[in-house]
């Protein structure tokens, strides 16, 4: 296996790509990691997304203390996965696949 | 291998995630997105719920059948990792600011937060003039930049000192840092205003 330059592949027209075991060129040192670079060609891609402001937490808060409600501290575990499906097509190749065109028919 | 869901990392994912949370059934507040509210069959208010990403603070009224009913559903709903009630703690956490009831109402601070910034270190015998060198100013950087977030959260006091330093940054002397380092130091002793 070639360590010397990150494995990489582009399989969609809104891209992403990834590979399995990248070598950084500048500090030589191997990672062990899969790298998904969903960032690439985002393009018009829609990403915001707000979190409350102080106003309207200090208006709860206000609005809860004096009807004396019950307040409640939740917290979602792996909120992102309760997200909306994939709306791009998003994957990764495995080194030993890279010499292959990836299609989307080849995945599982 | 393909993704079906979104993952952590990707930059569309909690636009994705706020696209479901959106539509879990409550009612969105116009001026604020992250605001959401519920009401009974009677059109009465009985429930409140703050979003920031996966943090949700809420508030209802325990006695509306229809807030009760809200809550079951959105535990049945979601996999929560917290789920903490006022009751069963003295202090909550909602977005590193923690939230303490005492008799006359909620207290918010960030104490732990503020205990983790480090002043920059100055030498005592140093001339108040004296030009910054740019390792100094990186740490001035560091410490405006930690106080910034407390200033337009829960210690709105800090907001004019850091904003008049914030403005010295590039020409910053002696004197503006230890300014920081005692805006600082004035941060820590009055988290809890």
């Amino acid at each position: 296996m070639n360590l010397k330059r990150p494995l990489r592949a582009e399989f969609s027209k809104h891209v992403l790509f990834l590979s399995g075991l990248m070598m950084e060129k500048e500090a030589q040192k191997q990672k062990h990691a899969w790298c998904y670079k969903g960032t690439l060609t985002l393009g018009s891609l829609e990403t915001s997304s707000p979190a409350v402001n102080r106003t309207s937490r200090q208006v709860l808060l206000s609005i809860g203390d004096l009807k004396d409600w019950e307040f409640l501290f939740a917290d979602v575990a792996t909120a992102f996965l309760h997200g909306e499906d994939q709306s791009r097509e998003l994957g990764a190749v495995f080194p030993e696949m890279h010499a292959t065109s990836w299609t989307s028919s080849q995945t599982p | 291998m393909r993704l079906l869901k979104p993952v952590y990392g990707q930059a569309d994912a909690p636009r994705a995630w706020y696209q479901v949370a959106k539509k879990v059934g409550f009612s969105q507040h116009k001026l604020d997105g992250c605001l959401f509210r519920l009401f009974d069959s009677e059109g009465c208010l009985c429930c409140l719920v703050g979003l920031h990403v996966d943090d949700m603070l809420i508030s209802g009224n325990p006695q509306s059948e229809c807030y009760l009913t809200a809550k079951k559903l959105l535990r049945e709903k979601f996999n929560f990792k917290h789920w903490t009630h006022t009751n069963e703690r003295e202090k909550l956490d909602f977005c590193g600011c923690s939230l303490v009831k005492t008799p006359y109402g909620y207290q918010l601070g960030q104490p732990e937060y503020f205990s983790k910034i480090k002043p920059i270190t100055i030498d005592p015998k140093r001339r108040d003039t004296a030009m910054a060198s740019q390792n100094e100013i990186s740490a001035l950087r560091a410490v405006l930049g930690a106080l910034q977030r407390p200033s337009t959260q829960t210690s709105p006091q800090l907001g004019a000192t850091v904003s008049l330093l914030s403005g010295q940054i590039t020409a910053a002397t002696t004197e503006d840092l230890r300014d920081a380092n005692k805006a600082l130091k004035f941060a820590k002793m009055n988290n809890d205003v």
